[in-house]
């Protein structure tokens, strides 16, 4: 099967400023060389803590932001050469949803024009088509019609986000980005919105790069996971495996920091093995070798590179568990 | 590092085992130009000295108004805690003036909040911060500034922060998230409360930083002997560190045991739902969606008749359309506001 998104070798750093004539001082490498493909009708979760990359990963693919180096493919498409009709076709195939429910609505727009802009700027038919179709939408979502003429403050952030959801199918894309979809929900409405996401998926034969820090989330959502560190996919794996057999130490590390809603009888927290924090030791070397309890003197000499271990399990480590 | 404090704990670890907070049917009113807003109606806790309650449910249900209305920080004008007692170590929270009232807090009550890149002075350096606590309740431990200073960067290395004499001198936003609610659990713990109130003190954190948090919080529990109440919407970490229980909505307290109880027999069809509503690796792929609780919280305006659950709740039944359900008792220790157990 043709992948629908190939991201290849992509590199995206920024620079930090420093001083009230902000001279250049360095650079963060938020996005450091990364190879990522996602198959038609499939969830794959990314996966890492604030800081890691992933939300500038997600603009990189929606060319919100330009790459230092590396290629995306799209539907067969490099998206960085794409221009013209081209690049407005993939625009249409991906469209994202944000965590914020309440920031990314208009709150001077009814939810009719929110919905139906996009269709609007796209063309996608007459008048009475959109206006038909942005009730269809609204239905498909869970939302009644007459809710077109309201407002978004109007809305619980459930609500809203039901709403972000029917805006980003509107164009019939074929790749949804959900950058934390569910982060600011309450547990019974993310549970709620997390249904809707997979109803979706298997009406639409949507595919969804599903973006969070919640791993009990990204476990139930997605069918691979791939976790993040500074920039780097440090493992990727189908979720059963993953889950099974963690092999990075820092994806145990996640693990095991995910408080486990079964109380223990012992009163205390399982205490974090290694904490991630730390200084960042720059050059060559593995990132994590700082908070790493397996560190070795190859870990500080080499970036360990992305490798299959077992069928379908790739791990970046010298020394994996 | 630990100092000489004061003696008059000493008398308090003695009723070890007592009440240390009661909270007695209290009712915290908003009146607002849309309306009245019951954001706490009628609420019965209990803490018990050196243990750990959290506080469940979603939000609106009056989670934050129960721990803001316990240290009497509710803004008055639009609230008003209209009915109820509140006594800690004996004494009625709610008859107290302005003066002995902050004697209290932050000395034998303190708090810590969800953003703690907010809650922080930004022009003042942390270990100043700190040291106003001590300085302001603590003047026979810490009599001059230089002490008191002194004492902040002991606290400082007791949360655990690196080198702690520097980290003192720097600026809140010098700190990371996770730094920073360290520097907050210094402030909150510097005069070794009797109760420290944690609303929602790792929501803004990654997991790996909140493990630590929560591990730290533990374990000054457990050395200094603070109580905690733990206000937080995440059920893991109930599980986690919590003996006991207690699950909110719309301003009532509608099932309280201790933990180990809550999470083996929930009885209240609301945290059952909640419980259910956790998404569990694996789950999905063995065909099974994922159980949600149909609708929402009802805002005040639309609140219902009877038992405010009972537009959500899978077992309704016609009593619960007409009375709100008293506190129920089926089994020692476990209660709950629900109809369904009333036979009990």
């Amino acid at each position: 099967m043709n992948p629908i998104l190939e991201i290849q070798g992509i590199r995206k750093s920024f620079s930090l400023k420093s001083g009230v004539f902000g001279r250049p001082d360095g650079a963060i490498h938020a996005v450091d060389g990364v190879d990522l493909m996602l198959f038609p009708n499939e969830t794959l979760g990314l996966v890492g803590e604030s800081g890691c990359g992933k939300t500038t990963l997600a603009k990189l693919i929606l060319m919100l932001e330009a790459p230092d180096t590396g290629r995306i493919v799209f539907d067969g498409t490099d998206v960085f050469q794409a221009r013209g009709d081209a690049l407005r076709k993939i625009r249409r195939g991906m469209q994202v949803i944000f965590q914020d429910p309440f920031g990314s609505l208009n709150p001077r727009k009814k939810v009719k024009s929110i919905i139906e802009e996009p269709m609007t700027v796209h063309r996608t038919g007459s008048r009475q088509e959109i206006r038909d179709r942005a009730v269809e939408l609204l239905a498909m979502v869970g939302l009644s019609p007459d809710m077109l003429k309201r407002y978004p403050h109007e809305f619980s952030g459930g609500q809203r986000q039901r709403i972000c959801i029917a805006r980003a199918l509107a164009i019939n894309p074929s790749l949804l980005i959900c950058d934390e979809p569910v982060s600011a929900l309450d547990v019974s409405i993310q549970a709620q919105v997390i249904n809707l996401l997979v109803d979706l998926q298997s009406r639409l034969r949507l595919s969804y790069l599903f973006i969070s820090h919640d791993l009990s989330v990204v476990g139930y959502i997605s069918q691979r996971i791939a976790v993040m560190y500074r920039g780097r996919i440090v493992e990727l794996a189908s979720s059963q495996a993953l889950f099974d057999r963690p092999l990075h130490p820092y994806t145990r590390c996640l693990m095991d920091a995910v408080p486990d809603p079964v109380p223990r009888s012992g009163a205390s927290m399982p205490r974090p093995a290694s904490a991630p924090g730390g200084q960042i030791l720059g050059g060559a070397g593995c990132a994590y070798r700082a908070a790493c309890a397996r560190s070795r003197d190859e870990c500080s000499r080499e970036i360990p590179a992305l490798r299959e271990t077992e069928a379908g399990h790739l791990v970046a480590c010298h020394r994996p568990e | 590092m630990t100092r000489a404090y004061t003696p008059g704990d000493q008398a308090v670890l003695e009723q070890q085992g007592a009440s240390l907070l009661e909270i007695r049917d209290l009712h915290t009113h908003f009146f607002t130009p849309e309306g009245l807003v019951k954001a706490l109606d009628g609420v019965d806790l209990s803490l018990k000295s050196g243990s750990t309650l959290g506080i469940v449910g979603e939000s609106g249900c009056g989670k934050t108004v129960l721990a803001l209305s316990i240290l009497r920080l509710i803004p008055d004008p639009p609230g008003r805690i209209v009915q109820g007692r509140i006594s800690f170590l004996g004494r009625d929270l709610l008859a107290l003036d302005e003066v002995e009232l902050r004697a209290i807090r932050g000395n034998k009550i303190s708090m810590i909040f969800q953003e703690p890149m907010t809650s922080l002075n930004p022009v003042f350096t942390i270990g100043s911060q700190i040291a106003e606590v001590i300085l302001l309740h603590q003047r026979q431990r810490a009599g001059t500034r230089k002490e008191a200073l002194a004492a902040s960067v002991d606290m400082l290395a007791m949360v655990g922060i690196p080198d702690p004499e520097k980290r003192a001198g720097d600026y809140p936003h010098q700190l990371s998230g996770g730094m920073c609610q360290r520097v907050m659990i210094a402030m909150a713990m510097a005069c070794r409360p009797r109760l420290l109130i944690a609303d929602e003190p790792t929501t803004a954190l990654d997991v790996t930083t909140q493990a630590q948090i929560l591990c730290l919080m533990n374990d000054l529990k457990e050395e200094i002997g603070t109580s905690i109440i733990l206000v937080t919407h995440d059920l893991g970490i109930v599980a986690q560190v919590c003996q006991e229980v207690a699950v909110m909505y719309t301003g009532h307290v509608v099932e309280h045991a201790a933990a180990g109880e809550i999470f083996s027999h929930p009885l209240h069809p609301y945290t059952r739902g909640l419980m259910r509503s956790v998404p569990t690796l694996g789950a999905r792929f063995r065909g099974e969606a994922l159980y949600a609780i149909p609708g929402t919280v009802p805002t005040f305006k639309e609140m219902p008749k009877g038992c405010t659950f009972n537009t959500r709740c899978p077992e309704v039944m016609d009593i619960c359309r007409s009375e709100y359900p008293p506190i129920f008792c089926p089994d020692r220790d476990h209660t709950v506001r629900c109809w369904r157990h009333r036979s009990a």
